[in-house]
Parts: C-alpha cells; structure tokens; sequence
C-alpha cells in the first residue's frame, strides 16, 4: 500500500495549522483565522479547501439568518479530532525538517 | 369693452381662487408636518435608540443591521435618523464583490456557490470593520489569484488518506 504524500508544509499552512490547533475545539472563519495568524485577508482559502479535502478539517455554515442579521452567513472551519493529530504530527515534522536542515546548511569544521 | 370687463374679472377670480387652494394646501401640509413631528418627538421619548438599533421600516427599502440611518414613515412624511457613529456603514463596494463573484465562478460548479457566499461574507465584514474600496478590492484580487489553487485543491479526491 503505497503512502500517500503529507500536505506541503509551507510557512501560511504552518500558520493556518497553529491557529487551529491552539483551540482545537473552537470554530473560526475565514478572516479571524488571518487576523488571528496575520496574513492578509483572501489568502489562506487555498489551505482551508486543501485540508478539508484531505477530511482534516470540517467546516459549515454559520446558524442565523442572513435575513434577520442583515449579513451573509459565516463559514466555519474547525479541526477533525482526526486532523488535529494528523496536524500536531505534521507540524512536529516541518519543525523537526526546518532545524535539520538548518544543521545542515552549518559549514562543517575543518572543510571551510 | 363689456368682454374685456368680463375677462379681467374672471381672471382676476381665478387668481384668487388658486391663491386660496396653494394656501390651504399649504396650510394642511404645515398641518401634517406638525402632526407627524409631535408623533415622531412621542416616539423618541418613547424609545431610545442605541446605536445600530434597527427599526423595521414602514414601506421603503429594508434597513439591515449595522445600517445607522433608519427611516420612519409617519402619515405622509418619512424621516431619516441617523444613529451611532455618524457614518453609513455599508456593505461590500461593487467592484470589489463583482470580482469576488468572478473568483468564485473559477472554483468547480459544485463549490461556486458556497464559496461565493463565504467571500461575500468576508468582504462583508471586512466592509463593517472598516476596510475602504481599496482593501476590499486587495481581498477580491487575492481570492480572483488563489482562484486556481483553490479550484485544484476543492478537485482533489475528497477524504484522501493523508499521512503526513
């Protein structure tokens, strides 16, 4: 069975991925998960849409009426308990990559 | 002579005639005007209106929340109050929610609508917390960008084992 591959770890999916996770119960929207994380508004739909494909996220509509609030309905994002795991997990890795790879890059005593 | 006489006298009633009927219209509009500001000055003792307090409008267009101007309609005159922070605050510019509608019409078929919603939503937001034309139109041009990521991204099988 071959394994798939884990999302790329970029520095705004870290991000998103943090938010997320410091509540992992809570449900955010869209922009208070920029705010929160302070990327600019409109860029993090690309990582919500991915996540959620991959069931680490669930997501749903705001519970008022459009009508009686005067406002378009939110859309939630909240972590699976599934996702929550898989993301601590994840995050440890891109974490753990980033150091190594910040040895790495050291120059090696004795070669310089 | 006698037609002359005649026609200056009936020119000279008409006169009058419509000076009496623009004055006693005048006087019943003075009337109602009184009318409805001694019934509007009742209601404010009445009521006290914290800012964004919505009444429902009577006829004319639906106010929505957060919208400080609320219009009342008493008898034949309507009045405008404005409440709160003095300005309007509205919902999202038109370019800037075109270009959102456009962004979402890139997602596939089956997401257009969901997404359009929640761009609305946001740029909706982004207009009640302050965000001039400018900002809003950053937002829209930023989700029109993302709109081929995000499409390939809502592509993808759903539910994909993604061990990391």
């Amino acid at each position: 069975m071959s394994k798939q591959p884990g999302p790329r770890m970029t520095l705004p999916t870290q991000l998103v991925l943090r938010a997320l996770l410091a509540e992992p119960g809570q449900e955010m929207y869209g922009l208070q998960i920029c705010q929160a994380i302070g990327l600019p508004s409109g860029t993090i739909h690309p990582i919500l849409a991915r996540f959620e494909a991959m069931g680490w996220l669930e997501s749903r509509w705001e519970d008022v009426s459009p009508h009686q609030e005067g406002r378009p309905r939110r859309r939630y994002y909240r972590l699976t308990v599934d996702g929550a795991e898989r993301a601590r997990i994840a995050l440890a890795q891109a974490t753990t990559s980033v150091s190594t790879i910040g040895l790495r890059t050291r120059p090696a005593g004795g070669l310089t | 002579m006698t037609i002359t006489i005649v026609l200056a006298a009936a020119g000279t009633l008409l006169g009058a005639l419509s000076t009496i009927w623009v004055e006693r219209m005048r006087r019943r509009h003075t009337q109602q005007m009184m009318a409805a500001e001694r019934e509007l000055k009742l209601a404010a003792h009445s009521i006290v209106l914290k800012p964004d307090e919505v009444i429902p409008p009577l006829g004319g267009p639906p106010v929505q929340r957060g919208n400080p101007a609320i219009r009342l309609r008493i008898g034949p005159v309507s009045f405008v109050l404005r409440t709160g922070r003095g300005r309007r605050p509205t919902g999202p510019t038109w370019g800037a929610d075109g270009l959102a509608g456009i962004a979402s019409f890139l997602l596939p078929a089956a997401d257009r609508a969901r997404y359009s919603e929640e761009y609305r939503s946001e740029l909706w937001d982004l207009a009640q917390a302050g965000a001039g034309r400018i900002r809003q139109l950053q937002y829209a041009l930023r989700q029109l960008r993302n709109a081929l990521p995000t499409s390939s991204a809502l592509r993808a099988p759903r539910r994909r084992s993604s061990a990391p």
